[in-house]
């Protein structure tokens, strides 16, 4: 319980911070409204932007994640190397759980305005019920945060951080762009074959894999590094 | 379809391809031979 | 897995000269004195037994190789890129593990082998990609296509060039050896889920070919180039762990700029 206390002691302290300087959550739900605007420009016609519309929303997902992601070390990232994090006086495990829960309320806070924005401008069909879609955007915002947080930990002590992220982020979320996707596009369009349940639990194992994995790999990278 | 193609899908049987087969195993030696030749070239002078 | 009989396995040249090769090397090896740097350690015996045995395989699956009963002469690619397959398996299970050994024991020389086997199974892997491909191009009539295995080697192969790609942007020693192996870990795992999730979305590649399903002569000629990619797999990884030992020596003690020392 105590540990649970120290991650929400975390998790309030990461809010705090995007609250006081909002421009940072006002950046990325600017940089994810013109992404999907530039996407069905994109598109062949306004004809197939209904099927997309749940690949816009992931697809902005994962690019606006990692413009938070880079962020997330900034404050404790001085002279590229996280000395910030070993001095806290709470294990190095709480601190991920925290720094991950914190970067998945913020893809949240992202995912649900652009999510409605993608109902407005592509027309899907909205067949399956809101609460569904609100459990494959959380699982999912869930299943970028948790391996970003470690790849930002990881990155932010190379040079050139900003360009090293997405080259070891976008390879590891491949099964979540997948999965949230089909399930996305299943709960829009109906699902008759009752498919939905299949993807949402790759979406949760992958979830369970890395909420606990990368813990691991960030206090030994932390503690040691 | 060409009358060539309709053949080959009428036996079932892929015929000719040599010219895959040549650039799979080049493909290969070009790789390697790359590869050693850049542990040569890495490798600091002066030591074993 | 019965291995064939020693009469089925033909006497050629390739054979005869990787035979003499190891009895050369290990003469060279007793002598003292300064040899060539291909042929001054132990794995060069490896090398050139894997050379021999690689030319042979390869004669063997281009001209003694009956052709594949369905694919024709495209069979023929499969003794490339079936063992080239095995032995990127091979590489990277080297690099999870070395990566898991290094965080547990923090040996510096685990660290080095991470590097090498990353290094040695992206070269590999990136001839098993060009191979499946130009496989896939006669036989499906597309060079791509969405398929776990293709997807999943590709994602795989982007992931440990995005490792050694950090690898190469830390200069610190500690940090950097931390981070790679932390880096090869994810870069495993993913590659093992991508493999399963993308066989959820999709499944058309034909089931892995055992010994079983395949006609033996062709097990032969697989079974030699298999051979002789571990041979050259085992030199180059060592190969490259003595590049990494001695850069990393390099660096640890840099010469002295001797003409430029004030007096």
């Amino acid at each position: 319980m105590r540990g649970l206390r120290l991650v929400l002691a975390v998790v309030r302290k990461e809010l705090l911070l995007e609250w006081r300087d909002p421009s940072r959550l006002t950046g990325l739900l600017v940089f994810s409204a013109a992404l999907t605007l530039l996407l069905a420009f994109a598109m062949p016609g306004v004809h197939v932007l209904p099927d997309v519309a749940a690949g816009a929303i992931w697809l902005g997902l994962v690019l606006a994640s990692t413009r938070s992601l880079d962020q997330s070390f900034r404050t404790e990232v001085e002279n590229g190397a996280l000395e910030g994090l070993v001095l806290w006086p709470v294990p190095s495990l709480v601190i991920f759980h925290g720094k991950a829960l914190a970067n998945a309320i913020v893809l949240l806070l992202v995912a649900v305005p652009l999510t409605a924005l993608v109902f407005v401008l592509y027309h899907p069909r909205m067949h399956g019920s809101v609460v569904d879609l609100g459990v494959v955007l959380t699982l999912g915002c869930m299943a970028l945060a948790a391996p970003g947080t470690l790849v930002a930990a990881i990155a932010t002590q190379a040079r050139g951080s900003s360009a090293l992220l997405p080259v070891l982020f976008f390879p590891l979320v491949v099964p979540v762009v997948l999965a949230a996707t089909r399930a996305t596009t299943l709960v829009l369009e109906g699902d008759p074959m009752d498919q939905v349940g299949a993807w949402v639990k790759l979406l949760l194992v992958f979830d369970l894999a890395h909420w606990t994995l990368d813990g691991l790999l960030f206090s030994r990278i932390v503690d040691e590094g | 379809m060409s009358p060539d193609q309709a053949a080959e899908v009428g036996s079932g049987v892929v015929t000719g391809g040599w010219t895959y087969v040549t650039a799979a195993y080049c493909v290969c030696w070009t790789v390697l031979v790359g590869y050693v030749a850049s542990l040569w070239w890495r490798h600091p002078r002066g030591e074993a | 897995m019965d291995l064939p009989p020693l009469e089925a396995l033909p006497l050629t040249p390739g054979k005869a000269v990787a035979v003499l090769a190891i009895l050369v090397i290990a003469l060279l090896n007793v002598r003292a004195g300064r040899r060539p740097w291909y042929l001054a350690r132990w794995e060069d015996a490896f090398g050139l037994v894997g050379l021999c045995l690689l030319l042979d395989g390869q004669y063997m699956g281009l001209v003694d190789a009956p052709r594949e009963r369905m694919m024709g002469e495209v069979g023929r690619i499969l003794y490339v890129h079936v063992p080239s397959a095995w032995l990127t398996m091979v590489a990277f299970t080297l690099t999870c593990l070395f990566a898991i050994g290094f965080l547990v024991t923090g040996w510096r020389s685990l660290d080095l082998l991470v590097e090498s086997a990353a290094e040695v199974g992206v070269a590999l892997g990136i001839v098993l990609q060009l191979t499946g491909m130009l496989f896939a191009r006669p036989t499906w009539g597309v060079y791509w296509d969405w398929d776990p295995r293709l997807v999943s080697t590709a994602v795989m192969l982007l992931s440990f060039i995005g490792v050694l790609t950090l690898r190469s942007l830390l200069t610190d020693p500690d940090q950097r050896a931390n981070l790679t192996s932390a880096g090869a870990i994810l870069a495993t795992t993913s590659m093992i889920v991508t493999y399963f999730s993308v066989r959820w979305w999709r499944s058309l590649h034909q089931m892995q070919s055992s010994p079983d399903t395949v006609a033996s002569p062709m097990v032969l000629v697989l079974r030699i180039n298999a051979f002789a990619m571990l041979f050259l797999f085992t030199w180059l990884l060592v190969r490259r762990w003595r590049l990494a030992r001695a850069l990393a020596a390099r660096d640890e003690a840099p010469p002295l700029p001797s003409a430029e020392v004030p007096a």
